[in-house]
This record gives C-alpha cells, structure tokens and sequence, in this order.
C-alpha cells in the first residue's frame, strides 16, 4: 500500500497518512525514536527509498525515524492487512504438515479434489490470493483440528 | 542502491521480518524466522545479504 501524504498533528500527538483508499492515524508514542513535547516532529515526509510505503520524520533534535506503512495498517487493525498475515501463519503451518505427514501429495490432492496446479499454489506461502477457507481445507486433509479462539483485545 | 527496513515485531505482528527495496522497489519480504519470502522472490545475493546483516547482528 502505498503513501500519498502524510502530515504532523502535534495537538492530537499523532502521524496523519493518507493512502489511495483510506486514512490512517499513527500515534507518537508508537514511533521510534519517540517524539515528545520536548523533542517534536519538525518534519515528515513519505519516503521514496521505500517505495513511498513508509515515511520518515525529523525531530527537533535532527533524529531521525522511520515508519513502515504496515506498523500503521497494524496499528489501525487493518483488515485487509491482518487477513493476510493470517494466511501466511496458517500456510507456513500446512507446509510443516505437508512435510511431516505419512500421507503423499498425490493422497492429499486426491482428497482435496484438486489439481496439483492448486495444491501447490495453496502451499505457497507469498500467494495472498487463495482463500483462508482453502487453507482449512488441507489443514484438514492433513489431518489436523483447528480451534478458532476468538477473544477481545487487551488494553 | 538496496535499503533495508526492519519490523520490529510489534506485539501482534509475528513474524520477525525485513522488507528489502531497490531503488524504491520492493525486492523481498523476508521473514526472519522461518527464513522464508513472505513476499517476492529474493535473489542469491540478497539472501546472503540478509545473513551477513543477521551475522553482525544488525537484524
């Protein structure tokens, strides 16, 4: 996801990026190194050196910070962001199966009813465009019971 | 020119990973942990980049 601008708010204490598609707020205090009252942000800018994914920021002492674009779709919980790293967990997951299961790969596309195009497609883990559904469906295969623990976010 | 950006990891963000670009493109996403590309595809010289960086304990 790439940066268009990003702005100081020195009264809300926070980064203002804006994206394409949304806009996002990124506190102070989650930066590092810190701004603070003492030492605040003089200058922000997106950087380039990153492929406009980040930005960094100077504060008033001339340190220097850097924030990359995914701290901030982090931060702001981030479906998009959050759906894909769970997919990427759940796929590194089904390789170590694959690996370790007794079954063949030709049993395991067998059972998925697949082709072997797609099963291994599902195994790789920087293909974001399976589905999280597809993924369960070999954990599954391979023999493995999935618990869906959803809780409320500590503080 | 390849700059490198470090994820700190923030609390629920496993795992550890490094984002390296070329001139402002992304080459790789590296997770550190598993010693897997999470994005992209990285070449030999920059998978021994990555170690070097790891070996002088700078990621």
């Amino acid at each position: 996801m790439k940066i268009r601008s990003v702005k100081i708010n020195n009264r809300k204490k926070t980064f203002e990026i804006k994206t394409y598609s949304k806009i996002f707020s990124f506190p102070y205090s989650k930066a590092d190194p810190t701004p603070t009252s003492s030492d605040p942000p003089v200058e922000v800018a997106v950087d380039k050196e990153i492929g406009r994914e980040g930005f960094t920021y100077v504060l008033e002492s001339g340190t220097e910070g850097t924030v990359h674009i995914e701290q901030v779709l982090e931060y702001n919980q981030d479906p998009g962001y959050l759906r894909d790293l769970l997919l990427y967990r759940l796929t590194v997951e089904a390789q170590h199966r694959v690996e370790a299961s007794t079954l063949s790969k030709r049993e395991m596309i067998r059972r998925l009813g697949t082709s072997a195009a797609q099963f291994y497609r599902l195994l790789d883990q920087t293909n974001y465009r399976k589905s999280v559904d597809q993924v369960l469906n070999l954990l599954h295969v391979l023999d493995c019971d999935i618990d869906l623990i959803v809780r409320a976010k500590s503080a | 020119m390849v700059a490198t950006y470090l994820s700190h990891g923030l609390a629920t963000t496993p795992p550890r990973h490094v984002h390296v670009y070329r001139d402002g493109v992304l080459v790789v996403k590296w997770d550190l942990e598993n010693q897997l590309p999470m994005r992209g595809e990285p070449s030999q010289r920059v998978r021994s980049l990555i170690e070097e960086l790891k070996f002088e304990g700078l990621i």
